[in-house]
């Protein structure tokens, strides 16, 4: 499976699961530590645009992504959900903390 | 005919001598004043800082001083304005101590009583101590009268008060009924502060166990009616962040001195190391609230007495906005005058000294702020227990929100020079940055030196030379060829001369720049570690939380069988 068909069915998974979500209420995307190794640092799953891109080091991700870079990267978080108004760090054990209002 | 023109041109090679050095003395002056410039400049730069500092200093003694002597002001203000309500306090517990040992006759507490009530009107103490000794005394119609001026004056005081009173008489019946009475009125939206005294008499196991569950077990009733709001965990997260924020310590002036000069990144990177110490802070906050037994007090009388001062000394909505300010400036002398300091710490406390507050904020403040809640360490531990999981959630929040600051990459301003490191890592790179910046500096400055005006005579004379010698007068033209030599051997090495002192100072600056840059590099490696240490007793806040578990933290009475909260 392709990481765009991946993405498709995990959009997919959500919106089975969250029906009634508005469109402000979903995340714009999920950044997480890319493991394709160097230079590779962190990658998002663009879920308004369907893609996942990986980023290096040095090539810094678009507004709002880059804002999570630190907390993706951080050994006690698996990923990071991107909202327009901040983002949630969900732990390895599920445990979420919010940075910002509520979606 | 040949003829002979003989010119003595000593005179003019000396004058020549003389303006090239003059020109010289001129370019060394030139290069002096430029260096006094540069001196000056980094003088002023450190004296500026220097004022800066010494303003600040001045700044913190003058509030320092300030807040000690409004605080010495505040408290005569409350002594004056409220001083005879503590006659009145003192005699609560007076009155029921020489109850018990029944040396005092009842006409002289009846009248002691009465004339309180004359010396302190609207206080709802007052009428309450008539009908205590209308109660005592057996005067049935007083006792009423009295009773029904105290809860029309403040309800909840008194039905509190009057539990208390019958808890300490053993009159269980009469104290579930005014424990009743007193719930009744409260609205876990809005409670009022003396809540908190309730929280002690369970907490500490005051009330036994009878009245401990039906007081828990509204309680819990309370909780679950804020959780049924839609916004209830939100402001949860919120209130615990802010709480837990406000625990926050300063990093020491004395750390990362070189990295604070030098690194416009620094007002984060402190912010980030102070949030990240902050952990540690709150796991030992936690862990030595819950360390140790709390002793319990003998005797079930003094327990209630100590209530019934505190209902009776600290919960008077009158006294707030005085008792509010009071703390703010004991708040400033503890931060030694840093008013920003002490009200940021003050926000935190801010609803402590609400008139009421809901049951949620209530118990953070038990927690959080014993001194301006005026809680036990049992209703401390009490609240913290029952506010574990929003305790847990808002530091959560905190961690990642402080996590999610700290600077990727970090700024270096070494003198004119700046470059960007993450950890240190770069260090040669950075070298070789700062190197070569210095070493255009030094080309730079060594293209600046000109040859000087004793070059343009050497040439001078070199052309007249050999034009003269074209002319036939060969003696006189190899003496101007001569001359001309010498000017330009001068000329070359005066240049060499200033070449070699503009090399030698921004070798120097760069030698002193290449220190600087080793020792921000060190320091950087250094606050990460500090930063990674701290960051990692997240967990410890964590682990000492979810030990906690709130059946082990009611105390029990001597003559009561333990109690277990559900």
């Amino acid at each position: 499976m392709t990481d765009r068909e991946a993405l498709k069915s995990l959009l997919e998974e959500i919106s089975r699961e969250f029906p009634d979500l508005t469109l402000d209420q979903r995340p714009l995307g999920i950044v997480s530590t890319c493991h394709l190794g160097v230079p590779y640092q962190v990658h998002v799953c663009d879920l308004g645009g369907e893609i996942v891109e990986h980023y290096e080091t040095f090539r810094p991700m678009p507004a709002p992504f880059e804002g999570a870079r630190a907390l993706a990267l951080h050994p006690s978080y698996a990923f990071v959900e991107v909202y327009a108004d901040g983002c949630r760090a969900v732990s390895p054990g599920g445990a979420v903390a919010w940075i910002g209002g509520p979606a | 005919m040949s003829q002979t023109i003989s010119v003595d041109l000593s005179p003019v090679i000396r004058r020549l001598e003389v303006v090239n050095d003059n020109i010289t003395q001129v370019n060394q002056q030139v290069f002096v004043v430029s260096q006094q410039g540069e001196q000056t400049r980094s003088r002023l730069e450190q004296f500026y800082q220097e004022f800066v500092a010494y303003v600040t200093a001045d700044a913190l003694r003058t509030e320092l001083q300030l807040a000690e002597t409004r605080l010495v002001k505040v408290r005569q203000e409350l002594d004056q304005r409220f001083g005879h309500y503590s006659d009145v306090r003192r005699r609560v517990t007076g009155i029921l101590q020489a109850t018990d040992v029944a040396i005092v006759r009842q006409e002289t507490m009846r009248t002691a009583t009465e004339e309180l009530m004359l010396a302190a009107p609207r206080y709802w103490l007052a009428p309450s101590l008539v009908a205590l000794t209308a109660w005592i005394s057996d005067n049935q119609p007083l006792a009423e009268r009295a009773l029904g001026e105290a809860l029309n004056r403040d309800g909840n005081k008194t039905a509190l008060f009057f539990a208390l009173v019958c808890r300490r008489a053993k009159r269980p019946r009469a104290l579930l009924d005014w424990l009743g009475r007193y719930f009744l009125l409260q609205n876990p939206q809005a409670l009022d502060r003396e809540v908190i005294v309730m929280l002690d008499a369970v907490s500490n196991g005051v009330f036994g166990s009878t009245a401990q569950e039906v007081c828990l077990r509204v309680s819990s009733g309370w909780i679950q009616e804020l959780e049924q709001a839609g916004s209830f965990l939100d402001e949860q997260r919120r209130r615990w962040s802010e709480a837990l924020d406000a625990r926050t310590p300063k990093v020491g002036a004395d750390e990362f001195l070189t990295l604070r000069r030098h690194s416009p990144t620094w007002p984060r990177l402190e912010s980030a190391l102070a949030a990240a110490r902050r952990n540690g802070q709150v796991a030992n906050y936690f862990r030595k609230l819950f360390e140790g037994e709390i002793p319990v007090l003998p005797q079930l009388e003094t327990a209630v007495d100590d209530l019934l001062d505190s209902l009776v000394t600290h919960f008077d909505d009158e006294e707030l906005p005085l008792r509010k300010e009071d703390r703010l400036l004991e708040l400033i002398v503890k931060e030694q005058g840093d008013r920003n300091a002490a009200s940021r710490r003050m926000v935190a406390e801010d609803e402590a000294f609400a008139e009421n507050m809901p049951f949620s904020a209530l118990l953070t403040n038990a927690a959080m702020h014993p001194e301006a809640s005026q809680a036990s360490r049992a209703t401390q531990r009490y609240a913290v227990a029952v506010s574990r999981e929003w305790i847990l959630m808002g530091h959560r929040d905190l961690v990642a929100r402080d996590r999610a600051a700290v600077p990727a990459e970090i700024e270096l301003a070494i003198g004119p020079w700046s470059g960007k490191s993450r950890d240190g890592a770069n260090e040669a790179d950075l070298v070789t940055s700062l190197e070569s910046y210095y070493q255009s500096q030094i080309d730079q400055a060594v293209q600046a030196v000109g040859r000087g005006a004793a070059f343009i005579f050497a040439i001078i004379g070199a052309l007249f030379g050999v034009l003269v010698l074209f002319q036939g007068s060969w003696l006189f033209g190899l003496l101007l060829l001569a001359v001309a030599g010498g000017l330009f051997y001068m000329a070359k090495k005066n240049q060499e001369t200033a070449r070699e002192k503009a090399r030698q100072q921004i070798g120097a600056e760069r030698d002193s720049a290449l220190h600087i840059l080793r020792a921000c590099l060190a320091e950087l490696v250094d606050l990460r570690r500090a930063w990674a240490s701290a960051d990692a007793e997240a967990d410890a806040v964590a682990e000492v939380l979810e030990s906690i578990h709130s059946d082990q933290h009611l105390l029990r009475r001597p003559e009561e069988a333990r109690a277990i909260l559900s």
